[in-house]
C-alpha cells in the first residue's frame, strides 16, 4: 500500500500545491474584491453576486470546456497567452489553477462576502465615526473581526479544490507531474484495474479532507467571537 | 460649536426627508438638545452632522473652523447611537485601546483611558467579552469610546436610554462636567424633554424634519412646559403646533448638595440658592444610589426635575404633612391647563418663582377657586422628596 502511494506522490504532491496555490490566490483578491462587493449598493450587485455562485451550479466539465475553447492554441486568446507566456495555456499547471481558481471562487468569497456584509456597515460606521481611516479598520477591525470567516472559507476553499475532477481533465489533461492531480490519478488506477493503489489514494484524499475539516470545526470555534465558543 | 445646515436627504426614492431651513441655522451651543417625537428626523440628522450619510449637504462650524461635508473619519463629531455598536471580536478594553491607537484624532484627546474608565463607571467590564454586556453596559462602554476619540464633539443619539433612570441622570451630569472640564461639546438626541431639560443649553425641536421651534432652554419652551430660571411671563404660544404630547409638565431646580440628612441617613440636604430677595431654602432628597461608579459631580449646581402634578399649595407655613419639603414661592402666573396643551387634564397651572427659578404645580379648578390664589401672591409649594 505504501508503495503504491509513493509512486503516486507526484499527483499528490501536486494536488497540495495546486490547491495551496489556489487558495492564496483567492485569499489576496478575494479580500478585497469581498470587502468592496459587500459595500457596493449598485444595480450591478445581483450580477456580480450571480457570476460569482456561478462555478456552484455549474457542471465543471462546462467550465473546462468553455476555458478549452477559449485558450485552445488556435483561439485569439491561447495565442496571445503563448505570446506573451511562452508556453500554451491548455494541458499546463497554470491552466489548472486558473481554471481551479474559478471553480473554487465561490467556496472562498461566499463566506467572506457573508461576514463582510453581516458587520461592514455598523463596524465600519462606527470606526468611521471614531476616526479611524478606511485601511486601518479594514486591517485592524474587520479582518480580525470576521477571522472565523476567513479560516473557513480558506479551509473550503481548499478541501475543496482537492477534489476537483471534471474541469482538470478537461483543460489539464492526465500529464503526470503536470497536470494529473490525485482524483485523475485515482481515475487512471481504476480504469487499469489497479485497485490496491485506487485504495490507498482514495484513503488519503479522505484523510486529508476530513483532517482539514475537522482542523476548521475545532479551531474555528475559538476564533468565534468572544463569548460564543467557549466553554462548549 | 456652530451649525448651519441647510440641505435635503433622500430617505428612499418615494420618502423625502428634507430639513429644509429657509435660512441657516447658526446657534452657538455647547450642549444642544434635539427634541422631537419619533421619525422625525432625529437620529437622521446627527448622522448627517457626523458624516454618515453621503449624500447630505451641511456646513458646521467648530471652534471657529468650517467643516463641510467631511465625511466620517475627518469630520469633527463623534456618532454614538443607542444601539451601541462595539467590536465584539475583542473585550471592553480593546475596544477602548483600538480607538486610542488607531484614530487618526486621538492625539488630541485631552482625556486619558483611567479618567475616561473611572467617569463611565465600567473599571469592572474592561475584561469582559462584548457578549457579555447588558445593553446599558455597551451603551456606557460606547460613550466612553468616544470620549477616548479625540473629537471634541460628542453625537448622542438616545445613547443613555438602555441605563436605568439614576444612571441616565448621572451622565446627563457628567455632560456638563466633561464640558466644564475638558471642553467637549454635546448634541444630545432624545425624545425625553425632561432629559434635555437637565443639561441643555439650547433646544431644536424638530417635527418631520423641519426645525419649528428653536430655543435657548428658558426661552419659549418655557411656556410649553420647561421651566428654568427667570421666566414666568406669557410668551405667545404657537405651541399647539408641538409635537410635545405626551410629556408631563415640569420644571427643573437648580440645587446645591448639602450633605446627608442628620436626621435619616437615606436623605439628602440639598439647598435652593438664594437670590438676593429671597434667602436660602432647604429641599431634602432621596439618596438614590447614584451610580455603580459612584463619583460624585464636583460642580456645584445639579438640575432635579419636579413634574407639575407632584407640586400641591398651601397658605399654611405649619401645617402638618408628611410632605418633607415646603418651599416659599410666590404666584407669577395663573393659566388654564388645557390652554398650555389639548392632552392634559383639566385643571390650572400655576406658575411661581422659587428664588428666581421657576416651579409650576398642576392643580384642580376646586383647589384653586377655594384657595383663590392670585398673582403675587406667596404661598407654600409642597412635595415629597425629591
Amino acid at each position: 500500500m505504501i508503495e503504491s502511494l509513493q509512486s503516486d506522490w507526484p499527483a499528490i504532491a501536486l494536488t497540495l500545491k495546486l490547491a495551496f496555490i489556489t487558495v492564496l490566490v483567492l485569499l489576496v483578491f478575494g479580500l478585497p474584491v469581498a470587502w468592496q462587493l459587500a459595500k457596493y449598493r449598485g444595480r450591478f450587485k445581483p450580477f456580480i453576486e450571480a457570476l460569482i455562485a456561478l462555478p456552484l451550479v455549474l457542471p465543471p466539465t462546462v467550465l473546462g470546456f468553455y476555458l478549452l475553447s477559449a485558450f485552445s492554441p488556435q483561439s485569439f486568446l491561447g495565442k496571445l497567452w503563448i505570446d506573451v507566456v511562452g508556453e500554451q495555456f491548455v494541458f499546463s499547471f497554470t491552466g489548472i489553477l486558473v481554471g481551479s481558481i474559478i471553480y473554487s471562487m465561490p467556496f472562498v468569497i461566499q463566506p467572506m462576502l457573508a461576514a463582510f456584509t453581516q458587520i461592514a456597515g455598523h463596524a465600519q460606521l462606527s470606526a468611521s465615526t471614531l476616526g479611524i481611516g478606511r485601511f486601518k479598520t479594514f486591517v485592524f477591525i474587520i479582518l480580525p473581526m470576521t477571522r472565523a470567516s476567513l479560516v473557513s472559507a480558506a479551509t473550503l476553499g481548499f478541501a475543496h479544490t482537492l477534489g476537483e475532477f471534471g474541469l482538470i481533465l478537461m483543460i489539464g489533461g492526465n500529464i503526470p507531474s503536470e497536470t494529473q492531480v490525485v482524483s485523475i490519478a485515482l481515475f487512471n488506477h481504476v480504469e487499469s484495474l489497479q485497485y490496491e493503489s485506487a485504495h490507498a489514494l482514495s484513503l488519503a484524499l479522505l484523510i486529508i479532507s476530513m483532517v482539514s475539516l475537522t482542523l476548521l470545526y475545532k479551531f474555528n470555534r475559538s476564533a468565534l467571537p468572544l463569548g460564543i465558543g467557549a466553554g462548549k | 460649536m456652530k451649525f448651519k445646515l441647510s440641505h435635503t436627504i433622500k430617505r428612499s426614492s418615494k420618502q423625502e426627508i428634507r430639513f429644509a431651513l429657509e435660512e441657516q441655522y447658526a446657534i452657538d451651543s455647547k450642549i444642544l438638545g434635539i427634541f422631537g417625537q419619533s421619525g422625525t428626523g432625529k437620529s437622521t440628522l446627527l448622522k448627517v452632522l457626523a458624516g454618515l450619510i453621503p449624500s447630505a449637504d451641511y456646513s458646521l462650524q467648530v471652534h471657529g473652523q468650517d467643516y463641510e461635508n467631511i465625511p466620517g473619519a475627518s469630520n469633527p463629531c463623534v456618532y454614538v447611537g443607542s444601539d451601541a455598536v462595539l467590536f465584539d471580536h475583542v473585550r471592553v478594553r480593546e475596544n477602548l485601546t483600538l480607538v486610542i491607537k488607531h484614530s487618526a484624532s486621538s492625539q488630541k484627546s485631552q482625556i486619558d483611558m483611567l479618567q475616561v474608565v473611572a467617569l463611565c463607571g465600567i473599571e469592572h467590564l474592561l475584561n469582559q467579552p462584548i457578549l457579555a454586556l447588558s445593553s446599558g453596559e455597551k451603551q456606557r462602554v460606547a460613550f466612553a469610546r468616544a470620549l477616548l476619540c479625540g473629537k471634541s464633539i460628542i453625537l448622542l443619539d438616545e445613547a443613555f436610554s438602555a441605563l436605568d433612570w439614576s444612571a441616565r441622570l448621572y451622565f446627563i451630569g457628567l455632560l456638563s462636567k466633561l464640558k466644564a472640564d475638558y471642553s467637549f461639546g454635546f448634541v444630545l438626541v432624545s425624545h425625553s424633554l425632561k432629559e434635555l431639560a437637565l443639561t441643555c443649553d439650547h433646544i431644536w425641536v424638530l417635527q418631520e424634519g423641519k426645525f419649528v421651534l428653536q430655543s435657548v432652554l428658558d426661552d419659549a419652551l418655557d411656556k410649553v412646559l420647561i421651566s428654568s430660571t427667570q421666566r414666568g411671563d406669557k410668551a405667545e404660544g404657537r405651541q399647539e403646533n408641538l409635537p410635545i404630547n405626551g410629556q408631563t409638565l415640569f420644571s427643573v431646580l437648580n440645587l446645591k448638595y448639602r450633605g446627608v440628612d442628620p436626621l435619616d441617613e437615606q436623605l439628602e440636604i440639598w439647598e435652593l440658592p438664594g437670590d438676593g430677595k429671597h434667602a436660602a431654602q432647604q429641599v431634602i432628597k432621596r439618596n438614590q444610589s447614584r451610580d455603580a461608579s459612584s463619583i460624585s459631580l464636583t460642580h456645584d449646581v445639579i438640575a432635579h426635575v419636579i413634574d407639575a402634578d407632584k407640586i400641591s399649595l398651601t397658605h399654611e407655613q405649619h401645617l402638618a404633612s408628611s410632605m418633607l419639603n415646603r418651599v416659599l414661592v410666590i404666584v407669577t402666573s395663573i393659566d388654564e391647563a388645557d390652554s398650555y396643551r389639548a392632552d392634559y387634564p383639566k385643571g390650572v397651572v400655576v406658575t411661581m418663582s422659587a428664588n428666581g427659578q421657576v416651579m409650576r404645580s398642576l392643580i384642580s379648578k376646586r383647589s384653586y377657586t377655594t384657595m383663590q390664589i392670585k398673582v403675587g401672591d406667596s404661598l407654600f409649594a409642597i412635595f415629597k422628596a425629591l
